[in-house]
């Protein structure tokens, strides 16, 4: 190589580190500035819960594999005085939706707090827990029957006081919303023509001659236009939390819950309910141990529209229906990663009235009140705080007496930052 | 008579000035050692407690309702920081609708603020375990750190409490002074043992090994927060036995059996190391606590020593 050549190459090579140097400190100050920004982004989570069901063929999502829902979480603080928390869920087959999207009053005075927006009402005390963190695969009955499959969860505003008299833990909850949400918990589309059975003028179911109940198509009916609310439409949702230690290993939490919902022309629900957690979970070895025994019931008030047929004609007269049910389970852990529970319901169907039915052969059974019971055994295997197995089986008994046995395995998977461990 | 009235009156214009010098503050910390730096530099001018035990695991506390009541009256809630309490602080904060110790406000300190954490990872990810993406948490082990929050402690209280500044100042200096000859101590009796070996159940000690000089070989859990495998502890007798390990450090939360076992194959000695004061009896104060753990500590390595 001459010396012209040689010095022209090595001023091509520190021309070109130079230009290196300069764009690996612009690259390097790019990504800081980068990374400062990002830190004030929301944390992000993404959950997953796959869940299985093995059961009767003529039920609906039996014996498949499908992903319940993948849920997205972004949770941050706004400003010195409020916290955002927003959750969308997609749901197998069906359109991304936004399940909950609220924010947070943290600093008012007086021990006050509130929030606004879309969020699970403070109802019972599971309501406001996401399914994923249900302590079973499956919602107790009472609560997917009474609340809606997916629970009292509506536009609106909240507002909660907590007091300490005497170090006891007393809180006090008060919410107003659009509805109780879940108007169609049952999957249909406004507009969409349904099947349901077919009752006389008074009431009572209507049979064919093999005592099997006739069913007539009905049109689910659209929302009422937003201009024709009145404030009756409005729902009202108050609870009332009392938490004591026991001692410093066993604790007792009694809730009280009430919902009044009497909009004009649709459906008017009055409901109440009480729960009671008990707790207990060794200081030193809490990883390890633990056992929990929760007793949710809810009572029912329905007064429910006359049902017509297509053609106009009232196939079920108005009515008003007092119904209740209620969920008991306890959970044993005896290992660091294993849970062991039992769960049993009782639940009377809020909108059926005692009612005879007839069989084939002519004889006739009583079905009072439409009740479901079932037994629920569970095991949940804690593989990480953020990857858990379940299975569970469960035993229901039907209004008709019929027994429907129901197999769940569940996969729940966490992506992202460490959330709060439930309590 | 005039002078009885001026008495009077300076009595009474005194009068709300020392009442309200005379009202501690009201302090709240996660762990038993915050609460106890806590107390050694505010002495009576503060009312302290821990809202866990020294011999739970900090991590793992249940947010209890019971907690937020107490944290309703707070004044200055103080945490450990770096995700360890990632599982239930923030959901006592605030649900105490108390202003005063949100997040932001003089009365919420992060003692981690204080201090430069060890094992920060680089590209932190779940794969690695229950890892805390800003470091290992357990730094109130080494005195040097506890030097340091024990300072921004005294400055937190002194903002809050103008007219005490000067009283949590001489406590301060008194506390270093302390720190100083029980660090001192410390390092003379930890001295014939720089270099020796170590497992611990947890990665909780790094902090205190690099001031000790020990030197850790591996953990009990195969990656934190993930429980014991039969694959790895055989993979971990190997490893003390090549490098005749003789010492395991536990916590009192965790399982005796995997520690045991473990010890029973290697000749290890198991150690239940206390991480806060109160945890084991005999510990009951941050100093008398670490006296303790490093006593476990060194007889345990002097007995190692002497058999192999």
């Amino acid at each position: 190589m001459s010396h012209r050549g040689l010095s022209t190459f090595v001023i091509s090579v520190v021309l070109f580190l130079g230009n290196s140097f300069v764009s690996a400190q612009e690259n390097a100050s790019w990504m800081r500035t980068q990374t400062l920004s990002n830190a004030l982004n929301p944390n992000i989570s993404v959950i997953g819960d796959f869940v299985g069901t093995a059961g009767p063929r003529e039920s609906e999502g039996s014996n498949r594999f499908a992903l319940r829902e993948a849920e997205l979480g972004f949770q941050a603080n706004v400003d010195p005085y409020a916290r955002a928390d927003v959750f969308a869920g997609w749901h197998e087959g069906e359109a991304l939706e936004l399940e909950e999207a609220y924010v947070t009053l943290l600093a008012l005075p007086l021990a006050l707090q509130a929030r606004g927006g879309k969020f699970r009402a403070n109802f019972g005390r599971l309501n406001m827990i996401h399914p994923h963190e249900l302590p079973q695969v499956d919602q107790p009955l009472v609560l997917e029957r009474y609340l809606g499959g997916d629970g009292l969860n509506s536009a609106g505003f909240e507002v909660s006081r907590v007091f300490g008299p005497f170090g006891l833990f007393t809180e006090f909850s008060y919410a107003v919303l659009n509805d109780l949400g879940g108007a169609h918990e049952h999957g249909e589309e406004a507009g969409q023509t349904v099947f349901v059975n077919a009752r006389d003028g008074n009431g009572n179911l209507i049979v064919d001659g093999n005592g099997t109940p006739v069913e007539i198509p009905v049109t689910v009916r659209e929302e009422e236009e937003p201009v024709k609310r009145s404030v009756r439409n409005f729902a009202h949702v108050g609870r009332v939390r009392f938490y004591r230690d026991m001692t410093d290993t066993a604790n007792v939490e009694l809730g009280l819950s009430g919902v009044l919902h009497q909009p004009e022309g649709h459906e008017q629900r009055r409901m109440a309910g009480a729960d009671v957690t008990f707790r207990w979970k060794p200081l030193r070895r809490g990883l390890y141990r633990s056992f929990l025994w929760r007793t949710e019931g809810v009572y029912s008030t329905r007064k429910l529209e006359a049902v017509s047929d297509l053609s106009g004609a009232v196939t079920a007269p108005e009515m008003e229906v007092d119904r209740r049910g209620f969920y008991s389970y306890v959970e044993l852990q005896p290992a660091r990663r294993w849970r062991f529970g039992l769960r049993g319901d009782y639940v009377e169907d809020p909108e059926a009235k005692d009612e005879v039915l007839r069989k084939a052969d002519g004889t006739t059974f009583q079905v009072s009140r439409s009740i479901t019971r079932a037994i629920s055994p569970v095991v949940t295997f804690t593989l990480s705080e953020f990857n858990r197995f379940r299975a569970q089986y469960q035993c229901k008994r039907l209004p008709d007496r019929e027994t429907e046995n129901i197999g769940y395995l569940q996969w729940t998977t966490i992506l992202g930052p460490h959330g709060a461990h439930p309590f | 008579m005039k002078n009885w009235m001026g008495l009077l009156l300076g009595a009474v214009l005194a009068a709300p000035g020392s009442l309200l010098a005379a009202k501690p503050l009201n302090v709240f910390t996660t762990t038993a050692d915050l609460a106890d730096v806590v107390r050694a530099v505010g002495g009576e001018r503060v009312r302290v407690e821990s809202l866990s035990k020294g011999y739970q695991d900090a991590h793992f506390v249940e947010a209890k309702p019971s907690l937020i009541v107490k944290l309703m009256s707070a004044d200055l809630f103080i945490q450990t920081g770096l995700e360890l309490e990632a599982g239930w602080a923030t959901v006592l904060v605030q649900g105490s609708r108390n202003s005063r110790i949100q997040l932001g406000a003089p009365g919420y300190l992060d003692a981690s603020s204080a201090v430069k954490p060890l094992e920060v990872p680089q590209n932190p990810d779940r794969a690695m375990g229950d890892v805390h993406p800003g470091g290992n948490p357990h730094y109130m082990l080494d005195p040097e750190n506890v030097r340091l929050v024990a300072r921004e402690i005294a400055k937190r209280l002194s903002s809050l409490s103008p007219a005490d500044s000067a009283f949590f100042r001489e406590r301060l200096g008194n506390f270093e002074v302390r720190l100083e000859e029980n660090l001192r101590k410390w390092k003379e009796r930890m001295e014939p043992f720089r270099g020796a070996r170590f497992v611990s159940y947890h990665r909780n000690l790094p902090y205190f090994a690099d001031r000790f000089g020990l030197i850790s070989v591996g953990e009990v859990e195969p990656k934190p927060g993930i429980p014991p495998t039969a694959a790895h502890t055989a993979d971990l007798i190997g490893r003390m036995k090549a490098e005749k390990v003789g010492l395991i450090i536990t916590q009192p939360y965790y399982e005796d059996r995997s520690p045991a076992s473990i010890a029973k194959q290697t000749g290890a000695t198991v150690v239940v190391f206390s991480m806060a004061p109160s945890g084991e009896p005999g510990g009951s104060d941050y100093f008398s606590n670490m006296d303790a753990n490093i006593e476990s500590v060194r007889r345990a390595l002097a007995a190692a020593a002497g058999t192999k």
